[in-house]
């Protein structure tokens, strides 16, 4: 009896969705007004706008991983942005699964997203974002540069690592008097990381030539955990180690977290990445072992005004570059203060 | 005679109810596709129903026969890191699949034997040789994607869409038949109600899991092989989120835990019943850790019924 009471409420959802199929299949959301051409004046952009934001505009985003602040921090940014638009907003995980991805990707255009923001990690995607370009949906690509997107907002990776490698470097000088035994956590699970990472390494031997690099080490695209089990590595085969760089801030928390129960954190160590997260610039701010982040420009409100201007018709071949600041002790108080 | 008559015909009527809900849900099925025809919505239906469909299959097998396989998952994304290293040494497609099918077919022998010979619990065995696959192959790729740059995925391809809903309907042939029209289908479901009695009636277990479990693993081995073709990648992560989704479709569709019990139109019924829910889910607006919720529930929830039959 029970058995047949839930093949009676999978009936029910199947009933749901065919209804909600049925409409789909019969309608398209009301597509934005798109203006002949780029707005000529300002009246003219307001109203473009106005006409966005009547239409039902549903955005989908696309995350390797929603456990890591970086990301969280932008689904919860794109959250208030679309529900400040009144516009609908749906945000998946595809926990470095590209099958799932792929999935998720389907059903976002089955459900009738008219964007996706997909952040995915390397190529593996392309064919599903392509298939869903040619059912109408919009392709917005941020952190990595495939070759299926509308638009593309990136950054100069092998710049990233250079900053970064800058300011790892400008801290072992002074603090270290160059005398630097240095890990470097980068990945080559996607091309525009692997150009970060090598960017660190340039700037380190350019900037701080006595500094001694011990190991690169490849520690996975926004692998949860990966920072911890590393440094737990590392410093065991590198009793002497005082420096981590990493490509991002996710790997660096947990490496900071790792280095203080290891009893090794004092004014002589110090580690470096990129992102700007919170936990980021409170170890920066509390003198804890993490000396230095790469800040992006806001992400979210680029992604929005993107998103807008994609959704009105423009077009964008290049890629989009963010603007970065370095923080480190010395302007931590612009981007952070302890509550 | 008029009782007889009455009673024949409440005995349709409960078999026509019981199997009603099963029709209702197929028809729906298909007015679904019908409605959206040969559309983007049908196919990525179809796409995924297809994924789910061939792993629940593979592990309905051995269900059937009272084991429990966690391992399942990792072992086809193992797989497709396989598969994709094999093709960038130059091995073609062919030779590439045959040896991805040795291989599970060697696990599929490991866990029959290490189940059958050894009497290892096969939810402590499976979980053993999830954690060895994951980390062995997670070490060997540092957890990353590996890409097959020299082919182009073969997602939105219609005749490798042709080709995988004949895979498709290929596989569950074989499973039908396997089960009703074999020795060995009967004895697993034999097996999964009482290994005991079948054992003492002098049948050989092991060589009967053995069978079984390396049947399973070309279930296995179909998955991979979708997956690596619709991604161009292989990873250790590939397909690891279908783990609970799987065992919730199985339940779903009424296989019974660990008592021989479940039709493989239970399985289609639950795998199309997962692909929607997920839909709904992720539609509705809500997070999908609510679906990870679900398929925890409605495990519980089987389990539940099942052992206090």
């Amino acid at each position: 009896m029970r058995k047949k009471l839930v093949s009676l409420l999978m009936g029910t959802f199947m009933v749901g969705t065919l209804l909600m199929g049925c409409a789909n299949g019969q309608e398209a959301s009301p597509a934005p007004a798109a203006p002949e051409a780029a707005a000529e004046t300002a009246g003219e952009a307001e109203d473009a706008k106005e006409d966005l934001a009547a239409s039902d505009i549903k955005i989908g985003f696309l995350a390797p991983t929603l456990q890591n602040e970086f990301f969280i921090t932008i689904d919860n940014g794109l959250k208030e942005e679309c529900t400040a638009r009144g516009w609908e907003y749906i945000a998946v995980s595809f926990e470095n699964d590209s099958a799932t991805a792929v999935s998720s990707i389907e059903n976002m255009v089955t459900g009738q997203c008219d964007l996706i923001i997909a952040m995915v990690s390397d190529s593996s995607c392309d064919a599903a974002l392509a298939a869903a370009q040619a059912e109408g949906v919009k392709i917005m690509e941020c952190g990595v540069q495939t070759e299926v997107y509308d638009v593309c907002l990136n950054t100069d990776q092998y710049g990233i690592g250079k900053e970064i490698g800058a300011m790892a470097s400008d801290w072992i000088n002074t603090q270290l008097e160059g005398a630097g035994k240095v890990v470097v956590y980068t990945t080559y699970q996607n091309e525009d990381m692997q150009k970060r990472g090598q960017g660190i390494q340039d700037m380190i031997a350019e900037l701080a030539p006595d500094a001694e690099i011990l190991e690169v080490v490849d520690i996975g695209k926004d692998v949860v955990g990966a920072g911890t089990a590393t440094t737990e590595n590392m410093l065991q085969k590198y009793p002497d180690l005082n420096t981590i760089v990493s490509y991002g801030d996710a790997a660096a928390v947990e490496s900071m977290e790792a280095v203080k129960a290891a009893g090794l954190s004092s004014d002589d160590f110090g580690i470096f990445a990129c992102d700007g997260t919170l936990q980021a610039f409170e170890g920066i701010a509390n003198n804890d072992v993490m000396r230095g982040t790469v800040v992006f420009a806001a992400i979210v409100p680029a992604m929005i005004e993107y998103c807008e201007r994609v959704l009105q018709g423009e077009k964008f071949p290049d890629m989009i570059s963010f603007g970065t600041t370095q923080v480190t002790s010395a302007n931590i108080s612009e981007f952070y203060t302890a509550d | 005679m008029v009782k007889e008559t009455r009673s024949k015909l409440l005995k349709v009527i409960r078999q026509l109810m019981h199997n009603k809900i099963n029709v209702i849900i197929f028809i729906i099925f298909f007015l679904y596709c019908i409605i959206n025809g040969y559309s983007f919505y049908t196919l990525s239906f179809f796409r995924q129903f297809m994924l789910i469909t061939i792993i629940a299959a593979g592990v309905f097998i051995q269900m059937l026969c009272g084991d429990f396989d966690l391992s399942f998952a990792a072992q086809i994304a193992a797989s497709t890191v396989l598969i994709v290293l094999l093709k960038r040494q130059g091995f073609p497609i062919g030779v590439v699949l045959i040896l991805i099918l040795a291989a599970n077919g060697v696990i599929g022998v490991l866990k029959g034997f290490l189940i059958g010979a050894l009497r290892m619990p096969s939810i402590i065995m499976t979980l053993a040789l999830q954690i060895i696959f994951s980390k062995f192959f997670e070490g060997l790729t540092n957890g990353n994607s590996i890409m097959l740059y020299e082919q182009k995925a073969l997602y939105g391809n219609m005749y490798f869409g042709l080709f995988s809903a004949a895979l498709f309907i290929l596989l569950l042939l074989v499973c039908r038949f396997f089960l009703h029209q074999t020795y060995y289908g009967k004895y697993g479901r034999m097996i999964g109600e009482n290994i005991e009695l079948v054992e003492k009636s002098g049948l050989n277990t092991t060589a009967i899991l053995i069978v079984i479990h390396m049947l399973a693993s070309v279930y296995f081995t179909a998955a991979a092989f979708l997956m690596v073709s619709w991604t161009g990648s292989g990873s250790i992560n590939m397909g690891t989120s279908y783990l609970f989704k799987v065992l919730a479709a199985l339940f779903l569709g009424g296989v019974g835990y660990r008592n021989g019990k479940g039709e493989l139109s239970g399985v289609i019924i639950g795998s199309a019943s997962m692909v929607m829910l997920v839909f709904l889910i992720l539609n509705s607006g809500q997070s999908l850790f609510y679906e990870t919720i679900i398929e925890g529930l409605i495990i519980l929830w089987s389990v539940t019924i099942c052992l206090k039959k």
